[in-house]
Formats: structure tokens, sequence, C-alpha cells
């Protein structure tokens, strides 16, 4: 059986089952652990399924047609989707209760939000749409959108209503995407209004978190917001140069990568 | 000859018998000793103190003939000297007492005794009757009343290191260095120790005193030289050094808040440790749960990597349990159980097969998971294999091409593949950043992250404290094979880890 045919056999399978052992497929269809392994992973990229110890569970919330996420903003085509998620993984992670937290502009910080829908009694204040469209769906959470001029490219909100939403408030951590990461030209970002942001982000919180995936390193952007040592963590994808590991760890800045094990690879 | 008097707090000095100027050794681009210039005089005790990993070892072995040096220069009494082997340096009267024990059991202790310095007639015969005299009053010294023809391997552990000491004796040395000496040694048997220092330092003996015991470098040494992070950190006078400086001086300024420890919830519990006892552990109880990092802090001899491989199952235990949990339906749990993966402080020698690629080394553990009836398929052995080098990137993985000229931390990975490879869900690390630089650990890190975030438990031992800190969950000191404490890294710093070693 070719891999087409055999990841929609294993699609009927899941879906009459709701849930089903990597042992048993392996069985049932006559290839090895590995092989279904890596279907699985295909399965899941799709969103049919999601893995766990040992085997794989139907993704509920993907194959009900009848509620479809309200998306009033089309999330913008993500070219390193993959790397975000992987990403807003150890985001979340870092995302405690009870704590105000603040996810910015960009595809990283709605991937976050998607992490931590299965979430209770988070706090967050955000000034990305997308991340307000995908948060909507939870309801155990605290979600306050600061409010300002809408930047049609980025999908979110800046200026002085954005600044004035953010008086009196203090966050614990704060998610900043940005476009470069340099030795020399430190953190950057493409353009005036994500400047701004930052600035008053930085005013009023306690921890800043920078993140982006692996090729942002050794780029320079439109404007500097932050040298290198400014951050208190980074996030970022296994691939990151070997410099920056070494800097970000010897300046005391935790540098976290996502590394992607098959969770069912842990009996 | 010119004698150079200089007066030092009242001590009339000479000249110095032992220099090391920019003395520098590299390992494989790990600067052990990183340009270390040091100047010891004769009739002095000199400690040498630091964290694990200061250095202070390699110093001694550099200076003896031991290890090489990659750059700098070694003066003996003024002359340049270049030792290529200890015997060398003995000759010239520059002799170690290692930390690893260097008496051969099979032979008796007076052949222990003159194994290197022979006592001859005429260069040639041996002298017997001389040996045994010489072993007699040498042995009496130390207190060792045992028949020097008697086998060495029954006595026991501090007198061996005694034994070890006595030899060094024998070659008459000028420079005497004493790699924590102490440190399986009772308050009697160090007392013998020191008493025998005081009168080789009347002598006109040299000592390198190597220790990490503060409370012996102000009782009893003259000057002190702190190592951190193979370079020189502090020299002062024994006497006017306080406790609380010194300690600070060894640690420096590390901080444990830049490790990226990833705040993970702990899940079901994974292992559990109730009251395990054998010849190195005695009553050890803990618990280890799903998404925990635990570490283990403890000195040489202090039973950790013995823990490991008890709960591994390479050592027996004698009493006590080793329970290991799973969450398989009731009825299978007792066929089934978590499989544990253990990575080595010898990676080189006990994990890997340097002949065979990255490729063979990840699947060895679990060939049925590769084979169809049997037979390795080589293309799901490829697919195993490549998957784990794109996932962990490890570099240096050629296919066919030997593993031996990868990285130490690229290796590392490759262990850490294996086990996942066999679907292990206990890892334990002994040593697991040891030999591997900076950007290396900080990718060993984050794929203990990952492992736990995923549902694994791991435990771990280090003799690095900040790293045991930063990393862990809770840490458990060991020493001498009891657990003295255990204690939430949280509230846990360097500092409150060093003191359980004074």
């Amino acid at each position: 059986m070719f891999k087409a045919a055999r990841q929609q056999k294993i699609k009927e399978i899941i879906l009459d089952q709701t849930q089903i052992d990597v042992q048993t497929l392996s069985t049932l269809l006559n290839v090895s652990a590995v092989t279904i392994r890596s279907d699985l992973e295909d399965l899941e990229q799709e969103g049919f399924i999601v893995r766990s110890h040992g085997g794989a569970i139907l993704n509920a919330a993907q194959n009900q047609t009848d509620t479809a996420p309200p998306s009033m903003v089309p999330d913008i085509d993500d070219p390193h989707g993959r790397e975000n998620e992987h990403i807003a993984q150890i985001a979340a992670h870092l995302v405690q209760e009870n704590e105000w937290i603040f996810l910015g502009s960009g595809a990283a910080c709605t991937a976050t939000a998607r992490e931590l829908l299965s979430r209770q009694g988070l706090n967050i204040i955000t000034n990305n749409l997308n991340v307000a469209a995908v948060f909507s769906k939870n309801k155990s959470c605290n979600l306050l959108v600061t409010g300002g001029n809408l930047n049609h490219s980025g999908m979110f909100l800046s200026g002085d209503i954005f600044e004035r939403a953010l008086n009196g408030i203090y966050l614990s951590k704060a998610f900043i995407s940005v476009s470069g990461i340099d030795m020399n030209g430190g953190f950057t970002v493409s353009d005036i209004d994500q400047a701004n942001i930052y600035s008053k982000i930085r005013s009023v919180s306690k921890e800043i978190i920078f993140i982006a995936d692996y090729t942002k390193f050794d780029e320079v952007s439109f404007m500097r917001i932050a040298s290198l040592n400014e951050a208190d963590a980074v996030i970022s994808n296994e691939k990151t140069p070997e410099e920056y590991k070494e800097y970000f760890f010897n300046n005391g800045i935790k540098i976290f990568t996502s590394y992607k094990i098959n969770p069912s690879s842990i009996g | 000859m010119v004698f150079i008097y200089t007066v030092y707090k009242g001590i009339m000095m000479k000249a110095p018998v032992l220099e090391v100027k920019d003395l520098s050794v590299d390992f494989s681009g790990q600067k052990a000793l990183d340009n270390v210039t040091l100047k010891i005089y004769p009739s002095e005790i000199h400690a040498l103190v630091g964290c694990n990993g200061a250095g202070k070892s390699v110093l001694g072995k550099v200076v003896s003939g031991v290890l090489k040096r990659s750059g700098g220069t070694i003066r003996l009494n003024g002359k340049k000297v270049n030792f290529n082997t200890p015997f060398d340096a003995s000759r010239h009267g520059v002799v170690i007492s290692m930390q690893e024990l260097t008496i051969f059991d099979n032979l008796s202790i007076s052949d222990n005794l003159f194994v290197n310095h022979p006592i001859t007639h005429s260069k040639v015969i041996l002298n017997p009757k001389k040996m045994r005299q010489t072993a007699y009053e040498l042995l009496s010294r130390f207190h060792i009343t045992v028949d020097p023809s008697a086998k060495a391997k029954n006595l026991p552990q501090a007198q061996k290191f005694l034994l070890q000491f006595a030899r060094c004796l024998l070659a008459k040395p000028q420079v005497l260095i004493l790699d924590e000496l102490s440190a399986s040694m009772i308050s009697s048997e160090i007392a013998l120790v020191y008493q025998v220092m005081e009168e080789c330092r009347q002598n006109g003996m040299a000592i390198i005193y190597i220790t990490h015991r503060i409370s012996e470098v102000v009782s009893i040494t003259d000057r002190v030289t702190v190592l951190k992070d193979g370079r020189i950190a502090a020299e002062a006078a024994s006497r006017e050094i306080d406790k609380g400086r010194l300690t600070k001086l060894m640690l420096g300024e590390t901080k444990s808040e830049h490790y990226p420890k990833l705040p993970v919830s702990p899940g079901e519990p994974l292992l559990e440790l109730s009251h395990v006892s054998n010849r190195f552990l005695h009553d050890i109880s803990f618990n280890l749960c799903r998404g925990e990092i635990i570490g283990i802090a403890g000195i040489a001899g202090s039973g950790r990597t013995q823990l490991l491989k008890a709960i591994a199952g390479l050592d027996e235990i004698e009493d006590g349990d080793i329970i290991y949990i799973s969450d398989a339906p009731k009825a299978l749990r007792r066929e089934i159980h978590p499989l544990i993966g253990y990575i080595p402080e010898n990676r080189d020698k006990q994990s890997l097969f340097p002949d065979f690629d990255a490729i063979k080394n990840i699947t060895i553990h679990d060939l049925k998971k590769i084979s169809k009836h049997s037979i390795i398929d080589p293309r799901e052995e490829n697919i195993a294999g490549s998957l784990m080098i794109k996932r962990f990137v490890i570099n240096g993985a050629v296919p066919g091409g030997k593993i031996s000229y990868m990285s130490g931390g690229n290796k590392q990975k490759i262990v850490v593949a294996q086990c996942l490879h066999s679907n292990c869900s206990i890892y334990l690390f002994d040593e697991p950043t040891q030999g591997i630089d900076i950007a290396g650990k900080v990718e060993i890190y984050n794929i203990m992250n990952e492992l736990v975030r995923n549902g694994a438990g791991i435990i771990m031992v280090s003799s690095d404290f900040s790293e045991l800190s930063g990393m862990c969950d809770r840490i458990l000191v060991l020493k001498e094979g009891d657990l003295i404490a255990e204690l939430p890294a949280k509230d846990t710093s360097c500092l409150n880890l060093l003191e359980y070693f004074i």
C-alpha cells in the first residue's frame, strides 16, 4: 500500500475508533512502527489528529464543521508556520496562571495564543487582532485588547490609544516578535509602529521575551529596538546559530530553542 | 647561585622552587587551564582550591608530567623543564598523589611502595632487606600496622591513599602535589597526614595541597590560590582569608538565572526508590515524576554514579526497593515498565561505537523496530536514524562516516537519540555537559526541556552546581552514600550547595 492510501486508511480507522495506538496500527496495516509514526506526524500536521503517548487521538476541534472558529481576520499565510508552532509551544510553558502577559504582533504570537487555548485562569493583553480572534474560543481567560490605530499589513494596533491603554498596567512578561537579531544590529523590527509599541511595553513589563524563528538571526531590519543584552529570554528554533547560543548563555539571557521530538517516542 | 631574598609578611623566602607562567591546557577546544601564572616556594604548604572543573587537578597533573601542556612554561629551580612522563617529573623531584587511586590491589603493600623506586644493591639487584626495613618505618609513621607482604587489596580505602602518599615520599620530592588526599579519610587519619606534611615542610619540601575543604585551607596551609574556570581568581596568605570570602571567590559571579529551564508541571510518578542500599548507598528514598528534572549533587566517592547505575539496573541493590511505574493498564503493569536510558560520563567508551556511523549508533538499542522478520531493513534504519539527526540537529553525521570525528556535544546528542529511539521515559545523565562547549550545553539543556515536556523524567548527576540549580526542579545532596538533603532548586544557589561539601 502506498503512503497516501495508507494514510487515508489510518484516517478511516481513527474516525471510527477516535483513538488508537501505534502498535495496533502497525499490525493492522502490516508496516513498521517507524512508518506509522511518520504517518501520524503527517496527519498531525494536517490537523487531523493529536499524537499522544504511544498513539493518536482524533482532533475533535478540527473535525467539527459546525463550530468553525470565528475568524474575522484571516490568518496571513505563515511561511514559518511549523517553526512558529514549535516556538509557541515553548512560549506557552513560560506563561503561568495569575500573571498578566502581553502577546505582541506577528505569527509566532498568534501561534502562542493557539497553544494557550486549553489553559485556564490566564490574563492576556494584546494588540494583535489575530490573537484576539483565536482567544475568543477560550472563555476561562481574561483577554484585553488595547485599541489603537490598525496596521493593516500586520493586523496589530498602535498609536496613542494603544499607549494610553497600557497606562497603570504592569505586566509580568511580554512576548515580542522581531524581524532581525544581529550581534551588532541588536533586535530590529520592520516599522516605526512596532518600535513605539516596544518602547511602551518595555516600560511596563518585568520580563521581555523576544521570539523569532531561526531565519531572523544575522538579519538587520529597519529599526533597532534594543541591544542583544537587553533581553531576559529569547525563544527560537534548534537551528539558531551557535554563536548566539553562546552569547546569550554567557550574558545571563535564557535562550530557548525548540526541538521537535515525537511525543509518542517517550514510553 | 644567587639567592633572591624577599620578605613576605615576616617569612623569609628564597627563589621559587616551581614557577609556571602563562600555563594553558586545551582539551579539544575546551580550555582547562587558561594562562595560569603561579610561584611555589620551598618549605611552604600551598593550597589550591576551586569548584569542580576549575582546573585544580589539571594543574597538578601538568606540573607533574601526567598531562601535556598546550602553552606556557614550567620552571624548576629557575630552569625551564619539559616533563613528558610522570616518571620524568619524579626523577626531577616533582611527584603527585592523584585523586584517582594508583595502588595495585594484586601486589603486596611493600611492592606497591617500591614500584617506582626500588631499593637496590648497586642499581641492579633488589635489596629486599633494606626494603622491608624502610617499609616498616614508613608504614608505622602512617599507622598502617598490616604486614607489608600482605596484598594491598584488603586495605581500607583511606589507608590505600596513605600508602599512595607514602610511596610519593620515597621519591624524596622537592615538590609534592596532593590531590584531594583527605577526601575519604576520617579525622584521625587526616591529623596524621597533616603531621607528616608539616615534617616534610620543615625539611624544605614544597607541597601543593589540592582540596575543596575550605576549613583545611585556613588551618594548615601558608598560602592559597583560587582557581575558577581554568584561571587564577585570587591568591593570598592563608591566615588573611576568611571562609566566606574564599567561597565567594571560588564561585565568582555565576548566576543560575541564565539557564534555559522550561517550567513543566510534574505528571504521574515514574520511579520510586524506597530505602535502597548496597555497598555504596545507604537508605536512599525519593520519587521521580514525569516532567521532572532531579539533580544529584555530590563529590567523588559520594555514590552518585552508583545511584544512577542502581536505578539503571547495572548495579545490584542489597536492600530496599526500586519501583518503576508505568501507565500501562493494570493487568500488564507487571510486565511493562518504563524504559530507562543511561547516558554515562564516559560516553565514548560506554555508549558509542566509534567505528559505526551516526545512524547505526542511534538505532542500535532497538533493532526490532527497524527490522522485518528479524532482518534489519536498511531503509527503515535510515529513516529512523535520519529523523533523529534532523530533529536534534546532529552535525557532522556523515552517512557511513565514523562518529569519532564528531564533537562532544554532537556525540552526546547521539546518545540521547539512542535512548529516545528505544522509547525511554527515564533519562539518567551522568555529567551531561562535561567536555561540551557552551553552544552544545545550551542544546543539551533545551533537549532536556523537550524530553520532560513530553512526559519523560530526568535524573542528572553534575559537579557543576550552577547547572544543577539552573536546570533542576529538585536537588538531592549525596555524601558518602547518604542522602543528606533534598532541596527545591528554586531556593538553592551554588553557595547553598557548596556549604554541604566544605
